[in-house]
């Protein structure tokens, strides 16, 4: 190993050190307040090495790792987000009567898996970091397991997981018994050769299970049918990891799998992905509908906006990739708002997560209304939101290929249209004239960070220009 | 600057108002009326401005996400300064009616008001496509918000309705215009721009698609029918300040939409659409009339009649001469003052009543002539009775559509004896006749007097001297993009043709 090499894995050396460090910490001082220190500490450490691997990339850690301006980007963006994580866990967890501090371990255990799969160039480092990002969200979703729904749920995750793990498995290998190779580079060179139509049946089966085992962590339609169970059952700030670092992950594989190959030259893959992408929109949005828990219908709008996402890639090049990037970086800090409200609202003992929870809530709690409502705004894609500029980005990735997608866009109008229907009903509600019981108060650090996730909904929402010159300084891009 | 000036002193306005609001109402509402007249002001300084610059209008631009060639864009003209004086004189009114009515969080009230007229007036004055969608999706946002959080029954479904509506169509126009904005840099030599001025006349394959997602966003604002079916409950519902707002000037972003950015974007496509969208029209007007009669609440039918009106506008903007497009601005503010006349009266009776259902009134000319009275007068200038602005806008509608499509101009013409029915029925009903039990009706008070006489000089100013209106929107209008649709043969009516005799004989319908 080198010193570049040391240099550009520096970010994940730090978290897994301080990962190793924090559960040998944890064993002999039982202090949740020290331990959550510390666990912000080594994720702050990780993201201040981020810039000591910044500095030697463009750099290929031949065959696993491909250490890239897109690979630190999305490195910082997970770390962030489970930094935020954290900070939802500190009120959450603080009066648990049971162990407490392992849930940062598990927490730190699980970004790593996430950092891992970010610069992933190869299956072997695909499926590390996906199982290190899988097992301890078993864990973790049922960590309150004395809650009804937690334990059902932690079962359901693993099992499904586990299932689609297996898929994935096989689909790897058929792909490396026709192609003779495991990393994403060299397999694109085999596979460039085909033009037109797939013809073997091995490689279309291979990238189809490929493909379904990302969909399945994507919750896409038709592999979401864990998201709104484990969304319901896990504790709130888990619910938020679920649905930022754990997709932002996947949507950083499945982005350099797919795009080094570029699959979607491939007719089978195009429709098929087309038809997902259709059928996730209209299923999420319209599923949401009924919900009475907010979780729930958090779970089933998920699946809207990874379908909306996938529209960007869909249109193909650099700018796809782009765009599908802007949406994830806006889907991924509204989520975090939006389940930190709901675990500052919550404790490990009793969750607000039902509507009737929330009614009235701005006579008692103006702030955090007003922040829902804005997090709210921006998952419907309103103006001086993130969620608007990445709705604009997805649909201008879109129209550059104008004819094939224009079906698509249309769903995402009528998509976009009926998820208003909800969003705007949890805004109605928290607004009703009811008094609201809720009396516990929060501490500095749920404010403050869900102040922080606030203002760079805002910022991002206004001034994107930063953010798209930090992508453009980062030579973002995957292998074009 | 004033341009900036225009937008900003609303948000910084409404977040004072928000402030005062939680200390003292009248506070809260005294800094609205501030702002307001500021921003009057702000107009007022742009209109003489406006007289002293060569090009017919005012630009105020810097680069807002030059990576997708973004900018911050805006300009005024004759088109767009009428109708910001007629925004922010309804917002006035809407203080003023909200004054005794809105009780509970006053100044988040007046906070969501300003920022609705802070979208409005964005839309009025953007230059940058983008910059238009923006604000064309942000005014919807506060005033969902004042339907739903102080008004009537069924409030919360109507706002979102609303919502929906708007969000939908709006999402259309996006897409429609990143194509525009694509296409246009993918012309050799261009780049990516969401400039008005870049995207004029530019030479794109398959416009009609494209003007149809414009069409559609700005037929759903007007509304016209059938995309009409969040209009009628998002009028009712919301409380009378907030209709004012809406019927007043929400409204008219579509209008503006369509005469500012369809027609000029998508020349052509526009010309094959005229028989389409006459057809529109005339459905529009006689629908939206037979919908009034059929009504027994009276805020309702004010409602609708208002949707019949939006037809004339439609017509006016799509015959696509110089006639047509006087004609719409003319209409689009008379109506914007008649209709929010007529809110105010029904809000009358209904803050006196208790009720707004005309089958218990009847007689009011009896217990309060003078309200009667305003009250025909208000009706008949919505009807477009001579010397209303109405009338003006009306006759140089059909004139215009005429000239442009014989048959569809005769039967929108006919359209016009459809709103005397609900008209007259309204009066009589409400006015006249014997009430089905005896109760107390009070006379107009001083305040409402001050508002309804200011609004019916409005309205007869725009019917007896619209030429200063002309005058204003002469230079804005787009000759140019008129002729690239027109047949080369046809003769253009020059000014002389435009010019409205106000010594026609006209009396007052009083």
């Amino acid at each position: 190993m080198t010193t570049l090499d040391f240099q550009a894995l520096l970010p994940l050396i730090v978290l897994a050190a301080g990962t190793g460090f924090l559960l040998v910490f944890i064993s002999f001082v039982r202090n949740f307040a020290v331990a959550f220190g510390l666990a912000v500490l080594i994720q702050l450490g990780a993201l201040i090495s981020l810039g000591v691997a910044q500095s030697v990339t463009p750099l290929a850690l031949e065959p696993m790792f491909k250490v890239d301006g897109f690979g630190t980007f999305y490195q910082g963006l997970l770390l962030i987000a489970s930094l935020a994580v954290t900070c939802f866990t500190f009120d959450y967890f603080r009066k648990f009567d049971d162990t407490r501090e392992e849930v940062l371990v598990l927490i730190l255990l699980a970004t790593l898996g996430a950092g891992t799969l970010a610069i992933s160039n190869h299956f072997i480092s695909f499926f590390l970091g996906l199982e290190l990002l899988s097992v301890p969200l078993y864990a973790m979703v049922a960590y309150t397991y004395k809650r009804e729904n937690a334990l059902e749920a932690g079962v359901k995750y693993l099992l499904l997981a586990a299932a689609s793990s297996a898929f994935l498995l096989f689909g790897m290998a058929l792909l490396y018994a026709e192609l003779g190779t495991m990393e994403f580079s060299v397999m694109s060179i085999s596979l460039s050769a085909i033009t037109g139509v797939l013809e073997s049946g091995i490689i279309l089966a291979g990238i189809a299970l490929v493909l379904s085992g990302i969909a399945f962590k994507l919750s896409l339609v038709p592999f979401h049918w864990w998201t709104p169970d484990v969304y319901q059952g896990a504790p709130a700030p888990i619910s938020a990891f679920l649905a930022t670092v754990s997709k932002g992950a996947v949507v950083a594989v499945g982005l350099r799998f797919a795009a080094e190959m570029d699959l979607t030259r491939f007719p089978e893959v195009y429709s098929a992905l087309g038809s997902i992408i259709f059928l996730s929109i209209v299923f999420g949005n319209l599923l949401a509908l009924g919900q009475q828990n907010v979780k729930r219908l958090l779970a089933y709008s998920s699946i809207a906006h990874m379908g909306y996402l996938a529209i960007a890639f869909l249109a193909g090049g650099q700018a796809g990739v782009e765009a599908a990037t802007i949406y994830l970086v806006g889907y991924i800090f509204t989520s975090l708002g939006t389940f930190g409200v709901l675990s500052a609202l919550s404790s490990s003992e009793s969750e607000t997560e039902t509507l009737s929870d929330l009614r009235g809530l701005y006579w008692k709690r103006p702030g955090l209304s007003s922040l829902l409502t804005l997090f709210m705004l921006s998952l419907a894609g309103i103006p001086l939101t993130a969620g608007f500029i990445g709705k604009f980005m997805v649909v201008t990735a879109g129209a550059t290929n104008f004819d094939g997608l224009l079906p698509l866009l249309i769903t995402l109008a009528v998509g976009s249209a009926i998820g208003l229907v909800y969003y705007l009903r949890v805004i109605w509600t928290l607004f009703q004239k009811e008094e609201h019981p809720l009396e516990s108060s929060r501490s500095l650090v749920a404010v403050g960070s869900l102040v922080t996730v606030s203002l760079v909904v805002l910022v991002i929402g206004i001034f994107p220009s930063p953010l798209l010159k930090l992508m453009h300084s980062l030579s973002f891009g995957i292998g074009f | 600057m004033t341009l900036v000036a225009l937008l900003i002193l609303p948000l910084l306005g409404g977040i004072l108002a928000w402030i005062a609001g939680r200390i003292n109402a009248s506070a809260c509402r005294w800094i609205t009326l501030f702002t307001l007249a500021a921003m009057g002001g702000c107009a007022w300084i742009l209109c003489q401005g406006l007289d002293s610059v060569g090009s017919g209008r005012i630009e105020y631009s810097v680069p807002w996400i030059p990576e997708l060639g973004i900018s911050l864009a805006l300009f005024a003209d004759g088109l767009s300064l009428p109708l910001v004086f007629l925004s922010i004189a309804i917002s006035f009114l809407a203080v003023f009616v909200s004054w005794n009515t809105i009780h509970e969080r006053v100044g988040a009230f007046h906070f969501n008001l300003l920022w609705v007229l802070s979208g409005a007036l964005g839309v009025f004055l953007a230059a940058d496509l983008f910059l238009f969608f923006f604000f064309w999706e942000l005014m919807v946002v506060p005033m969902a918000f004042l339907i739903a959080f102080w008004g009537g029954e069924e409030r919360e479904a109507a706002a979102t309705k609303f919502f929906i509506f708007t969000q939908f169509s709006g999402l259309l126009m996006l897409i429609s215009t990143i194509a525009l904005a694509l296409a246009n840099a993918a012309i050799p030599g261009g780049e990516l721009s969401f400039l008005y001025w870049d995207l004029l006349n530019s030479p794109v394959e398959g416009s009609r698609l494209l003007m149809l997602g414009f069409f559609i966003a700005f037929a759903v604002k007007l509304p016209i029918a059938p995309f009409h079916t969040w209009q009628a409950d998002a009028y009712t519902s919301a409380p009378t300040g907030a209709t004012l707002i809406l019927a007043g000037f929400l409204s008219k972003t579509g209008g503006y939409g369509l005469l500012r950015f369809c027609l000029p974007l998508f020349p052509e496509a526009a010309q094959a659409f005229i028989p389409w969208a006459f057809a529109f029209g005339a459905f529009t007007i006689i629908y939206g009339a037979m919908l009034a009669y059929g009504q027994s609440d009276a805020k309702r039918l004010v409602a609708f009649s208002s949707l019949g009106h939006m037809g004339f506008i439609l017509v006016g903007a799509f015959s696509g001469n110089v006639l047509g497009y006087q004609g719409a601005l003319i209409y689009m503010l008379s109506h914007g003052l008649a209709t929010s006349a007529l809110f105010i009266l029904v809000d009358g009776m209904e803050r006196r009543l208790g009720h707004r259902d005309m089958d218990q009134m009847g007689g009011i000319a009896g217990l309060a002539p003078r309200y009667a009275a305003i009250g025909m007068f208000f009706v008949l200038a919505s009807l477009g009775l001579p010397a209303s602005g109405n009338f003006v806008g009306e006759f140089l509608i059909l004139l215009g559509a005429f000239q442009e499509h014989v048959i569809l101009g005769t039967l929108v013409t006919v359209g016009i004896l459809f709103p005397a029915v609900y008209s007259l029925y309204f009066i009589q009903k409400v006015f006249h006749g014997k009430p089905t039990s005896p109760f107390q009706f009070a006379e107009m008070s001083s305040r409402e007097y001050l508002i309804l006489a200011v609004l019916a000089l409005g309205i007869l100013y725009l019917g007896l001297r619209p030429q200063g209106v002309f005058e204003t929107v002469e230079p804005a209008i787009p000759h140019s993009s008129f002729e690239v649709a027109r047949d080369s043969d046809y003769a253009f009516p020059e000014k002389t043709a435009v010019r409205f005799d106000p010594s026609e004989p006209s009396s007052l319908p009083l």
